[in-house]
């Protein structure tokens, strides 16, 4: 049977003569925190509270003393951390879990003692060859370690990297160009895994894949969104192809793996384009009236049929 | 949908040892259970139902403004009238997620409207009204997303009235001790107010998150304006700050006697050590009650086990924690050092209690 929580409680109370003393009872019995609870619960906290501290205090001390640092003390603390990092993950006999954290941390760190690099030697370098160094430097560990919150780094990187290169040195791609080369780059990516995760059988985190799903429909919102205010409508055929692909490949996906999510997200981007190509054709004020009374009609529509969907899928469990 | 059998078998081990009195109306129970079966929805409905409301409000105000329909006065209070109406009947008569996110959005634009449109030059009209109407709202209906803004409006706007009303920030501090002591009864006292089956009861879950939001808010606004204001020379915020925390570290001590007395005699003999502790931590904190706040909140939602409350405890615990070393009038040197001291006190706590632990544990 499940577990008795406090709405359980309150839900069967509502319509019984059940006493005071009686809820009191089955509160304590099986909502409140017994000794035991309290017990973990203090040992967490102090050692949160005592780590966060310590930590907070050293790196504090490097940060005041820092000015004053030779250069070789400056990288190499860096270094310690980053090498202690590294044998720490290949040596100790931890968890996998660990062993990849310790990983993401040195990958971090590289980052850091580019910066670090950068200012005291004063290489003059653009801010993409940073980030570009940091991508490349990271490569291996990303392949090889496979872990997700590292991916994900990954990929933040590699879009700075080209939206600074954009920036930077060449500055031919437009706005809208951009975002085309963005959701090709996020959209590739996120349909590669959907694909293999479902040719391999594995399972990836749902955080990661909605997170990954979520940027990329905002890319394409936002580029076609941007494309229909500049009546620039030729240069974004790529991107609309593009994304009336994805979006077909996402509510399939949706459809076979039961994810309201992606139905919701891809009608909220859909949504926002058409009161885009609304505002832009009509250019009145009056039409805001009629966004405002499209928007609650088809959100409701919309909320209505991802209920319905959602009780079916978990009635077919 | 859940297993009917699954929810009677429930249904009878809630009911096992009760008085022999004791009535059940199992089918109501059911019935309640499949409503809210049927509306159980996901974070994404949710942020989905409020997205769409956010945008269709811009947008009904931004067409309101620029068609200059909001010259006239007049047809501002008769519009946000009937949407006020509008609303609390869909409320009333529906119950879906849909129809409320929807009622919402119009009861929001149509107290706007209202206030807006009666156009009083006096700040304290203006917070009365808003008083009088969410007052009635909570009266009329209740249900958990309207009843929890109707209560937030009205704390609100009660803190207004003061904060308007007088240059002290003494009376806010009463008022946030207020607030604590209220959320404090609702929290020790769940049983007697579920047993009321009255109107207490059906807002009990509202008011619980607006006593957590709005303690800890009202809490952190005294702390910044007194941070804010305080090498001005007529700073009189001070006393207010004190105040607060004296309230709340007569708060601490009692909940520290109450999760001693949980454990019956096994701490019994360390609880003189525990209460000097406690004392040493929070006087240094004195100056910044938030911290002392944000341990009140932690304890007491740990005590009675309400999730969303020690999440926002936790939360407040850090921002304080960082804003009073930030604060601090000393070096970054010093404060580097404070810090690494202060974490190797909770090591050393830490380290005491499992100590003893494991050699109770060899004996």
């Amino acid at each position: 049977m499940e577990k008795i929580d406090r709405d359980d409680i309150a839900i069967t109370s509502k319509h019984n003569n059940r006493s005071r003393k009686q809820i009191e009872y089955l509160l304590e019995q099986y909502v409140y925190a017994k000794p035991k609870d309290w017990k973990k619960f203090l040992d967490l906290f102090l050692l949160v509270l005592g780590i966060g501290f310590v930590v907070s205090g050293v790196i504090f001390f490097f940060a005041f003393n820092w000015a004053e640092l030779n250069k070789f003390v400056k990288i190499g603390v860096i270094l310690l951390l980053l090498i202690i990092c590294i044998t720490c993950s290949f040596q100790l006999k931890i968890k996998e879990i660990y062993k990849k954290m310790l990983i993401t941390a040195a990958a971090m760190l590289v980052g850091v003692l580019f910066a670090v690099f950068g200012q005291i030697y004063q290489t003059g370098a653009n801010e993409y060859d940073f980030f570009l160094a940091w991508t490349i430097f990271i490569t291996i560990w990303v392949i090889t370690t496979h872990f997700y919150p590292l991916w994900l780094i990954y990929m933040v990187l590699i879009n700075t990297t080209i939206i600074l290169f954009n920036d930077q040195v060449q500055n031919n791609l437009n706005s809208i160009a951009l975002y085309t080369l963005l959701f090709f780059l996020n959209g590739i990516a996120c349909t590669a895994l959907l694909a293999l995760t479902k040719y391999y059988k594995t399972d990836i985190p749902l955080w990661f894949r909605n997170t990954l799903v979520l940027t990329v429909t905002s890319i394409a919102t936002v580029g076609i969104s941007l494309s229909i205010f500049d009546s620039k409508l030729q240069q974004g055929l790529l991107l609309i192809i593009g994304t009336l692909a994805f979006y077909a490949y996402c509510i399939k996906y949706a459809q076979r793996n039961k994810s309201t999510f992606f139905i919701g997200t891809i009608g909220f981007s859909l949504l926002i384009i058409v009161n885009s190509i609304l505002i832009h054709i009509f250019k009145e004020d009056f039409i805001l009236f009629f966004i405002s009374i499209f928007v609650i009609i088809t959100v409701t529509a919309l909320i209505k049929f991802l209920l319905n969907l959602q009780r079916k899928w978990t009635n077919e469990k | 949908m859940k297993n009917r059998q699954e929810l009677v078998e429930k249904i009878e081990t809630l009911s096992r040892d009760s008085d022999p009195a004791f009535q059940i109306n199992t089918n109501e129970v059911l019935a309640t259970y499949q409503h809210l079966d049927e509306n159980r929805t996901n974070i994404t409905i949710k942020i989905l139902s409020i997205l769409g409301v956010i945008i269709s409000v811009l947008s009904f105000l931004g067409a309101l403004f620029s068609l200059n329909l909001l010259d006239d006065k007049l047809n501002l209070i008769i519009c946000g009238s009937i949407f006020l109406i509008i609303a609390i009947y869909c409320i009333k008569k529906y119950n879906t997620i849909i129809i409320d996110t929807a009622s919402i959005t119009s009861y929001i634009v149509g107290g706007w409207m209202l206030i807006y449109g009666i156009d009083t030059d006096h700040i304290n009209n203006i917070l009365i009204l808003c008083l009088v109407i969410n007052l009635s709202t909570l009266a009329i209906v209740q249900r958990y997303l309207i009843s929890l803004l109707n209560i937030l409006c009205i704390i609100y706007a009660l803190i207004a009235l003061i904060s308007y009303n007088t240059d002290h920030l003494i009376w806010i501090a009463f008022m946030n001790i207020v607030l604590m002591v209220a959320l404090m009864y609702v929290l020790m006292q769940e049983a007697l107010l579920l047993s009321k089956r009255n109107i207490m009861s059906t807002i009990y879950q509202s008011l619980r998150i607006a006593l957590t939001l709005s303690t800890i808010a009202t809490t952190a606004y005294i702390v910044l304006s007194h941070f804010k204001t305080y090498e001005t020379y007529d700073n009189n915020t001070a006393i207010a700050l004190y105040t607060l925390s004296v309230a709340y570290s007569v708060v601490i001590l009692y909940l520290v006697r109450k999760i001693i007395q949980k454990f019956d005699n096994r701490m019994a003999n360390k609880s003189i050590l525990i209460y000097i502790l406690v004392i040493l931590i929070l006087g240094s904190t004195i100056i910044n009650p938030g911290i002392s706040g944000a341990i009140i909140l932690i304890l007491l939602c740990f005590y009675y086990q309400y999730k969303f409350g020690l999440s926002i405890g936790i939360i407040a615990l850090l921002f304080f924690l960082w804003h009073f070393y930030y604060n601090l009038n000393f070096s970054l040197l010093t404060k580097s050092i404070f810090l690494m001291l202060s974490g190797f006190v909770f090591l050393a706590i830490y380290y005491v209690i499992n100590s003893k632990k494991i050699n109770n544990e060899k004996i």
